[in-house]
C-alpha cells in the first residue's frame, strides 16, 4: 500500500541490521532525541551531545525493499526532518525482530508535520502499527562539529577490529582521558597509538603497523597541505565521550579518522555486516559529514551502515601529562636520536613550524601543537612553555 | 634498568595470570621481591592470617635480568640478606595494587598474549616519570602493543621463612628417625627429604634458621610437626563436593587409618539461644592409602590405647579454597605438601612445580581439644602408595600368560590384598573355577613331587615356545624362591621335539580351557570334555 502521495514510505525486512545500526545511537543518550532526516537516497539518523560530539548514521534506500519519498516540490534535494526518541523506535523494533521463524516486514511510512511517525510491523499472522508523535525542538546545529577540510591534519584508514579492541581495552583499564598519537613515517611503518590516562597511570596501545590493518596514515602540514613525514599529530580527549564510539566501532568493518587543525576529529565508520546477504559494494569513504543530504554516494548496491561521528578534543591539556604521554611513545624502533632541545617562540604558525622540532627525541620537546591549535581558536596570548632540561638523558 | 623479565611461553602467561589473580583476592597490594635466582611474589591478608606466596624460579621467564646495583630511584627497595654460607645477596622489593595488576594481565578477548614483559627502570637515567613505576609490555597475536606503567611502592622484605622452619624440624623429626625405623622408608620419601634439605641449604633466608648442630636429643612435645602429602585432586574434590563457597572453615583431621576433611560453618547464637545462623558441616573422608605420603607425630599416653591418634586442625576456608582452585586449574596431577604441628600452629601448604613453588600459610584454630600429651613419642612415618610401586618392581619376569591373567579374577583366598603376590597356579586338588593349571594332556598325571613342590617354584618362561629344553610341566607361579634346578633335570630325559609338541598342546589348550570355563560359568551343568579340569585321567597319546 504504498500510495503515490505520501510523503515518505519505506519498508524493508531487514530488521535485525537496522537494530545493529541504532544500537551504535544508544551511547549518546537512550533517552533522547534522534533527528530522523529522510531524502532521496535513504534515511539517517542523527544526534549531538553538548556540541562537543556528533554522530549520523546512514542507511541508504537500497535496504529497503520498496522506498518512496515523495517531496511535495519534487526538489531532488529535499529533506525532512523528524524527531522522535530513540528508545521508542529501538524498542519497536529490537522487541518486533526477536522472532526468528517469522519474516517480518516492517514499513515506515509518514505523511507530513503534525503526523505520527507510523511503523508497521506485519507477519504472517500479526500486524502492529506504532506511531510515535514527532517533534522538531531545534535545529540541527552543526557548528564546530564539521571537519574542515582545508586544514586536515592527519587522515588514515584501519580495520574496525583493531580499534574496536583498542577501545575495549582502554575501557577495561578505566581509562578517563585518552590521546591519539600517529606518525606517519617514510617508510611506511606508521605509528598509532592511543594512550590513556587512568587511575593506573598512563598505558599506551600501539596500533599494528602492518598495512593490512594500518591501511593508510598521512599527516599533513596544514598550513602547506602537504604530506609530511615523521612529524606526530596528537589528539587529547575526554574519554567519556570518546567512549561513545566503541558500540559504533563494535560493527565497524573499516574505520577512517581524520582529524583538522581545530581539533576535531572525524571518524567515519563503514559497517559491512553478516546479518544480510549482499552483492559487491563499493566503499565510499568520502562521505561529507557536514552535509548528511548531499547525494555523494555512486554505489548501487547496499554500502553497509554509514556511521560518522565527530568529537572535538579538549581544550585544555595538562602539561605533565604531556609529558608523560611523549615518553610513553618512546617506542622501540625508533632510532636513538640524541635529543634536540628548540625553543618555541610565541606566535609561529602552524605552517612555520621548522620540522625538527617535532624530533623523535619527544622527551625534551613540549607538544606544541595542541597549545597552538587552542591559542589560534581563541586567540589568547601564547605562553611560552620551556622544555625542561634538567632531566638526565633517557638515552 | 634493575629489573627486566620477559614471559614468552603461552602457558606461563596464564599461570602468571592466574597467580596474581589470586593473591590479588587476599589484599589488594600485592608485593614482590627480585632476587638473583626467583621472583617472590606475595600477599597478607589485612587481618594476618593468611599469607600466600608464589615463587617464580628463573627460568619459569624467558628473559630474566636483575641488576640491583643500579639503583638510584627508589632506593627504599633494596636491600641485603646474608645466608648461612654467609654470601650475600641483593634484593629489591616493592607492593602494588594487586587489582591493577590483575586488570592488566586479563586476558583479552578474541586475541592472546604473544609475550609479556615486566621491567622496573629506576637507574640512574630514568626520567623523573617513570621513576617508580613497573613497566609492563604485552605483545598480543593481533600485533598490538600495549604499555603499562603501574605505580609501585619500594618496600623492605620480611620473609616470612614459615617454610624453611617446617621443614628443617620436620627432616630433624622424621628424617633421622628414619634410620632407626624398621621398615624401609619409601625411597621417593627420602628424595624429599634430600630435596628440602637442598632447598635450606639453598635458600637466601636460612640465616636464622638452620642450626649448625644436629640435635640428637630425643623428641619432646614441643617438636611435633605432622606432614601429608597428597594428590591435589583429593583436596580438588573435597572443594567441589562439600559446598565449600557457603562455609567458613575447614578441620582436618588425619589419623593413621583415615584422612576427613570438613568443611563447617559455626552456628551463631544470641544470649537467648535464638539461633542467628545455623551450623553446618559436610565432609569427605578417605582412607590413608590414597595418600602419597603421610607422618604423623603422636604423642601416646599410656591409657589410650584404645583410640588411634588422630591429629587435628582447622583454618580458614576461603583462601584455602581460591589456592587450590588456582593450583587444580594446571592440568598435571600435581603432589601439595602440607604441614602442621599443634592447633593454634599455622598449617603451612606447598605445591612445587619445578619453575615456580606456591605457598600458602593460615593461621589455625587452637580451640581443639587437645588429647594429653602423653609420654611416648612416636614419629611415624607412612607411604601408603609404596606397596603398590614395589610390587611393580619387584617382578621383572615376563609371563607369557600376562595377556591371560583374567582380571575379574577374586581375590583369593591366599590374597589378602589384590596387589600381593598369589600364586596362578594351584594344586590339583582346589578346583577353584578361576585358577587355572597347565597340565600335560599328553602325559597324564603329573608326577606327585612336581605337584607337591610346583606351587613354590618359579620358573622362568621366555616368550616363545621353543626353549631349551631343561624342564617340564611348566607351571608357573608367582612366587619368592628361585627355580630349582632339579626338576629341569627330571625333564632332560625327553625328546626335544616332543617337548616342544606338548608345549604347543598345552598352549592352546590353555586358551581352550578359559573359553569353557567361560562356557560353564554360563552353564554350570554342561558335562565336561576331556581337556577340562575336572578330568583327571587324560587319554593316552601315542608317544607315551
Amino acid at each position: 500500500m504504498l500510495d503515490q502521495n505520501i510523503l515518505f514510505s519505506a519498508s524493508t525486512v531487514h530488521l535485525e541490521h537496522i537494530t545493529t545500526a541504532l544500537n551504535c545511537l544508544t551511547p549518546f543518550g537512550l533517552r533522547d532525541d534522534v533527528l530522523i532526516i529522510i531524502d532521496n537516497d535513504g534515511l539517517s539518523f542523527a544526534r549531538e551531545n553538548n556540541h562537543v560530539i556528533s554522530i549520523q548514521l546512514f542507511l541508504s534506500k537500497e535496504l529497503f525493499t520498496s522506498y518512496q519519498y515523495n517531496p511535495p516540490d519534487r526538489d531532488p534535494g529535499a529533506h525532512t526532518k523528524i524527531s522522535v526518541k530513540i528508545n521508542h523506535i529501538l524498542d519497536s523494533i529490537s522487541v518486533v525482530s526477536r522472532d526468528k521463524d517469522d519474516v517480518i516486514e516492517c514499513t515506515l511510512s509518514y505523511v507530513g508535520e503534525g503526523s505520527p511517525f507510523v511503523l508497521i510491523f506485519e507477519d504472517s499472522t500479526v500486524t502492529e502499527k506504532v506511531e510515535y508523535s514527532t517533534y522538531l525542538t531545534k535545529e540541527w546545529d552543526m557548528t564546530g562539529l564539521e571537519l574542515d577540510r582545508g586544514v586536515v591534519e592527519l587522515e588514515c584508514m584501519m580495520k574496525g577490529d583493531i580499534f574496536y579492541s583498542a577501545l575495549q581495552d582502554l575501557k577495561e583499564i578505566g581509562c578517563k582521558e585518552c590521546y591519539i598519537y600517529a606518525k606517519a613515517r617514510s617508510n611506511g611503518k606508521h605509528i598509532f597509538a592511543l594512550i590513556s590516562k587512568s587511575h593506573l597511570g598512563f598505558s599506551k596501545i600501539l596500533l599494528p603497523s602492518e598495512r593490512s590493518i594500518l591501511e593508510k596514515l598521512e599527516t599533513f602540514d596544514s598550513g602547506t597541505h602537504g604530506k609530511v613525514y615523521d612529524k606526530p599529530v596528537t589528539g587529547f580527549f575526554d574519554f567519556a565521550s570518546f567512549d561513545k564510539m566503541r558500540a559504533s566501532a563494535k560493527i565497524a568493518s573499516k574505520v577512517l579518522i581524520r582529524k583538522d587543525a581545530h581539533g576535531l576529529m572525524s571518524v567515519n565508520i563503514l559497517s559491512e555486516t553478516d546479518d544480510i546477504l549482499r552483492g559487491d559494494s563499493k566503499f565510499k569513504p568520502n562521505s561529507s559529514p557536514s552535509n548528511p543530504h548531499s547525494s555523494a554516494y555512486l554505489s548501487r548496491d547496499y554500502p553497509g551502515i554509514v556511521i560518522d561521528i565527530s568529537v572535538l578534543e579538549k581544550a585544555r591539556v595538562d602539561e605533565e601529562d604531556m609529558e608523560e604521554a611523549k615518553l610513553l611513545m618512546q617506542t622501540i624502533d625508533e632510532p636513538k636520536a640524541p635529543p634536540s632541545y628548540q625553543p618555541v617562540s610565541a606566535g609561529i604558525h602552524n605552517g612555520a613550524n621548522p620540522a625538527p622540532q617535532e624530533s623523535i627525541s619527544l622527551l625534551f620537546n613540549e607538544r606544541k601543537r595542541p597549545a597552538e591549535e587552542l591559542e589560534e581558536r581563541l586567540g589568547e596570548d601564547e605562553e611560552y612553555i620551556p622544555a625542561t632540561n634538567d632531566i638526565p638523558l633517557f638515552f | 634498568m634493575i629489573f627486566k623479565a620477559n614471559i614468552i611461553k603461552a602457558d606461563n602467561h596464564s599461570v602468571w595470570r592466574r597467580a596474581i589473580q589470586m593473591l590479588s583476592t587476599l589484599h589488594e597490594d600485592i608485593k614482590l621481591t627480585i632476587t638473583n635466582n626467583e621472583l617472590i611474589v606475595w600477599s597478607m591478608n589485612c587481618a594476618d592470617t593468611s599469607m600466600s606466596q608464589i615463587r617464580f624460579k628463573r627460568n619459569f621467564f624467558d628473559e630474566y635480568e636483575f641488576h640491583p646495583e643500579n639503583t638510584v630511584f627508589g632506593e627504599d627497595g633494596l636491600q641485603q640478606v646474608e645466608d648461612r654460607a654467609l654470601v650475600v645477596h641483593k634484593l629489591y622489593s616493592f607492593k602494588t595494587n594487586g587489582k591493577h595488576l590483575s586488570v592488566l594481565f586479563r586476558k583479552p578477548e578474541n586475541d592472546s598474549i604473544k609475550s609479556l614483559g615486566l621491567a622496573i627502570h629506576n637507574g640512574a637515567a630514568c626520567p623523573e616519570s617513570l621513576a617508580n613505576k613497573l613497566q609492563i609490555t604485552i605483545h598480543t597475536e593481533n600485533l598490538m602493543v600495549k604499555e603499562y606503567v603501574p605505580h609501585i611502592v619500594p618496600i623492605k622484605y620480611d620473609p616470612i621463612v614459615i617454610n624453611l622452619r617446617y621443614k628443617k624440624r620436620f627432616l630433624e623429626v622424621y628424617g633421622s628417625s628414619s634410620e632407626t625405623q624398621e621398615e624401609q622408608l619409601d625411597p621417593r620419601l627420602l628424595e624429599i627429604f634430600r630435596k628440602f634439605d637442598r632447598e635450606l641449604s639453598d635458600s637466601y633466608f636460612n640465616n636464622d634458621i638452620v642450626s649448625n648442630t644436629k640435635r640428637s636429643r630425643d623428641l619432646v612435645p614441643e617438636d611435633e610437626i605432622n606432614y601429608l602429602c597428597c594428590s591435589i585432586q583429593l583436596l580438588k574434590n573435597f572443594i567441589d563436593s562439600c559446598n565449600t563457597g557457603a562455609t567458613e572453615e575447614i578441620k582436618l583431621e588425619v589419623s593413621l587409618t583415615k584422612l576427613c576433611l570438613t568443611a563447617f560453618t559455626r552456628g551463631v547464637y544470641n544470649k537467648n539461644n535464638d539461633i542467628l545462623r545455623n551450623a553446618m558441616r559436610a565432609s569427605n573422608t578417605v582412607g590413608t592409602s590414597d595418600l602419597e605420603h603421610y607422618c604423623l607425630f603422636t604423642t601416646t599416653g599410656d591409657d589410650d590405647q584404645r583410640r588411634p591418634p588422630s591429629k587435628v586442625v582447622s583454618f580458614g576456608m576461603k583462601d584455602f579454597r581460591s589456592f587450590i582452585n588456582t593450583v587444580a586449574s594446571w592440568k598435571n596431577d600435581q603432589e601439595i605438601h602440607m604441614w602442621f604441628c599443634r592447633p593454634g600452629d599455622p598449617v603451612f601448604l606447598e605445591l612445587d612445580k619445578g619453575d615456580l613453588c606456591l605457598e600458602l600459610v593460615q593461621v589455625t584454630s587452637s580451640n581443639e581439644n587437645l588429647v594429653p600429651p602423653g609420654n611416648k613419642i612416636k614419629a611415624q612415618a607412612n607411604s601408603p602408595l609404596k606397596d603398590i610401586v614395589s610390587v611393580k618392581l619387584g617382578s621383572p619376569r615376563k609371563s607369557p600368560l600376562k595377556g591371560f591373567t583374567p582380571s575379574k579374577k577374586s581375590a583369593s583366598d591366599e590374597a589378602t590384598s589384590p596387589l600381593k603376590p598369589k600364586t596362578l597356579f594351584v594344586k590339583e586338588k582346589s578346583f577353584d573355577a578361576d585358577q587355572q593349571r597347565w597340565k600335560n594332556p599328553v602325559r597324564g598325571k603329573r608326577p606327585p613331587e612336581s605337584q607337591e613342590e610346583t606351587p613354590k617354584s618359579l620358573h622362568q618362561v621366555p616368550s616363545e615356545p621353543s626353549f631349551k629344553v631343561q624342564r617340564t610341566q611348566t607351571t608357573i607361579e608367582w612366587g619368592q624362591s628361585a627355580p630349582e634346578p632339579a626338576k629341569n633335570a627330571a625333564a632332560s630325559a625327553l625328546d626335544q621335539r616332543d617337548i616342544l609338541k606338548q608345549e604347543k598342546r598345552r598352549f592352546l589348550e590353555n586358551i581352550r580351557n578359559e573359553q569353557e570355563k567361560d562356557i560353564e560359568k554360563n552353564e554350570p551343568t554342561q558335562g565336561v570334555d576331556e581337556f577340562g579340569p575336572t578330568q583327571i585321567d587324560k587319554p593316552k597319546g601315542l608317544f607315551d
